[in-house]
């Protein structure tokens, strides 16, 4: 802005009835975004993941469960999480990589459950993270359209009726009914984004695998979520791009480490990100695993099966191998063999 | 739960006809694969059984094929169910819907298979006029097709949400699907078994099932009470334990995926 208006005239009146409506617009939407009821209200929220999950059921687990001290580690991708969002709202999520703002979207989104605490979340939630949810390489993009807007919530008519507008967007006309096996990644995209946005949503969830598709696909991609900003559907930004959280979003969320370290508007979280940043201060994941040791009654259990396990087969060696054969039925061979020694003079 | 299914009937059926369509599309003869199979089943087994063994069961194909189609309903279904979350996988982690669509997607897909291969018993029907018997015994038809349905959701929905957590049970399944087999009446009558080993066999819903479908179909008379009590007892079971574990492991979904 700054060095555009470096004429003096230009400096002086322009800007300021820009910025004076410019001003008034905001704190207009402010004042609309604190009468608007809560929509997404997270209490406590946490979320724990097992580390080292792949375990086996059999007996590998009985030898493990007997001899090691701990039972189980955990992660904590989210812990101890309060915030509120509004109607309406743009909110940007942002944090370093690790930081837990996926597994965020995601409970938003109601596909992973809460460890501990309670997220509500009011009204219809489209993820545009879900690009291409349910595609399926052999159908044609058409079939693929039908089979996407049902799962993201659409009605089998809701979406006859939506069709042409769908494939007027992503352009793809000539090749709507090819599988799309035979699509590029740019089709792919511009195909799953093109369903995702005619879902009308309440809550959209847009994540950074927004960011794909040529220039001119994207530039259209942002004036369709900006359209659904105006017509009042809240919106939760995901996005490394500071840039286009302040340009975009009323507030922002700075998490790291699991945990929601701030909140406020746009400009002063992303301006506290970036001192935080270059301070090297900001961690992504959280270091500390919750550990649970081994209860004593399970490695007691698993003691006695191994060892009962280890007494079969050594008693059955010792038996079978060592022992004494005299009180043991003979072989049918031996006994035959026997016989005939006997038989012959 | 069931409102929300009701409401997510389009998932349902939208997920049955692409499980349903992808398995064809792109091959020159189409559903008529799925004939392929128990009809090369019941041209050898009726050479082995009936010409090699000389088992004098009349109407063989037909007595095999009662046996083996259901029993194909069962296994295919089981089998798809316990793949189920796993090859939807994206959309698992992406859409929040009810979990329980998927196992029941699978089972709705093959139960249309289950329906074209009765096509090859009507057939067959057709070719050995007087095996047929019309009477008012078919009306158990509906009663046995329930408790065949019943125990195929139990087990799917039982070894969908485990494999998700334990990939050992598609392994498991397989061997118990190998067991199920020959503890089903599909080459053999029940009435020829042993009875030290009828009681264990009569925990196998399958069984009562099967008998009951030939005894209405082929013999005219109405299903042995016992084997259709027994298995009714034993699906509902577990479809119990179906739902108890599917409800136990819905919720880590998309933690294990």
């Amino acid at each position: 802005m700054s060095e555009q208006n470096t004429t003096p005239a230009a400096q002086m009146q322009a800007p300021d009835a820009d910025a004076l409506t410019h001003e008034a617009e905001r704190v207009e939407r402010q004042t609309a975004i604190k009468n608007a009821p809560v929509v997404i209200d997270a209490r406590g929220v946490g979320k724990r993941y097992e580390m080292h999950r792949h375990r086996s059921m059999l007996l590998q687990d009985t030898a493990k469960i007997a001899f090691s001290k701990v039972e189980k580690n955990y992660f904590w991708a989210l812990r101890d999480v309060n915030f509120q969002i509004r109607k309406g709202e743009s909110v940007a999520l942002i944090g370093p990589n690790g930081a837990g703002k996926s597994t965020l979207l995601s409970l938003i989104a109601k596909t992973v459950c809460p460890t501990e605490g309670k997220i509500d979340v009011r009204g219809r939630v489209s993820a545009l993270l879900e690009l291409g949810a349910g595609f399926h390489p052999y159908f044609t993009g058409r079939e693929n359209i039908f089979i996407n807007g049902i799962v993201m919530g659409l009605t089998r008519a809701q979406i006859e009726a939506r069709m042409p507008e769908i494939i007027a967007f992503s352009e793809l006309e000539p090749f709507i009914d090819e599988p799309i096996q035979n699509y590029s990644s740019g089709m792919l995209a511009r195909l799953g984004f093109s369903v995702a946005a005619s879902v009308d949503p309440e809550i959209l969830i847009v994540d950074e695998a927004l960011s794909v598709g040529d220039a001119a696909f994207q530039e259209k991609s942002f004036q369709k979520i900006q359209e659904f900003k105006q017509q009042g559907c809240t919106i939760l930004f995901v996005t490394h791009s500071l840039d286009l959280v302040t340009k975009f979003c009323d507030r922002a969320l700075l998490i790291a480490q699991g945990q929601v370290l701030e909140s406020g508007p746009s400009e002063e979280i992303c301006e506290s990100y970036k001192v935080r940043m270059e301070a090297g201060t900001l961690q992504g994941a959280r270091s500390p695993h919750e550990t649970v040791l081994m209860p004593f009654w399970k490695r007691a259990v698993a003691m006695g099966v191994l060892a009962a396990g280890l007494g079969v087969v050594v008693a059955t060696g010792i038996h079978f191998v060592l022992g004494n054969t005299a009180g043991m039925e003979k072989p049918a061979a031996a006994k035959r063999f026997e016989q005939g020694q006997k038989a012959s003079p | 739960m069931h409102f929300e299914l009701i409401e997510k009937r389009e998932v349902l059926s939208a997920l049955v006809a692409k499980d349903f369509k992808a398995r064809y599309k792109d091959k020159a003869l189409g559903r008529l694969w799925s004939l392929a199979d128990p009809l090369v089943m019941v041209i050898i087994f009726t050479i082995v059984f009936e010409h090699i063994f000389k088992m004098g069961q009349p109407y063989f194909p037909i007595f095999m094929l009662l046996g083996l189609t259901p029993f194909r309903f069962f296994t295919n279904s089981v089998n798809g169910a316990s793949l189920s979350a796993i090859e939807n996988a994206q959309l698992v982690k992406k859409v929040s819907f009810p979990r329980i669509i998927l196992p029941l997607a699978s089972v709705l897909s093959h139960m249309r298979h289950f329906f074209i291969e009765l096509t090859l018993v009507a057939a067959l029907f057709v070719y050995f006029t007087g095996a047929f018997k019309l009477t008012i015994n078919l009306l158990w038809l509906p009663v046995l097709f329930a408790i065949h349905f019943i125990c195929i959701i139990g087990v799917a929905l039982c070894v969908s949400a485990l494999n998700v957590r334990y990939r050992d049970t598609q392994y498991m399944l397989n061997s118990v699907i190998q067991i199920l087999y020959w503890m089903t009446p599909i080459f053999y009558s029940f009435s020829i078994v042993p009875p030290k080993f009828a009681k264990a066999l009569m925990l196998n819903p399958m069984v009562g099932v099967v008998e009951g479908y030939r005894a209405v179909l082929l013999g005219g008379v109405a299903p042995s009470s016992t084997l259709m009590i027994a298995g009714a007892i034993v699906s509902v079971v577990i479809l119990v334990i179906g739902i108890i574990v599917f409800k136990k492991y819905e919720k880590i979904f998309a933690d294990y995926l």
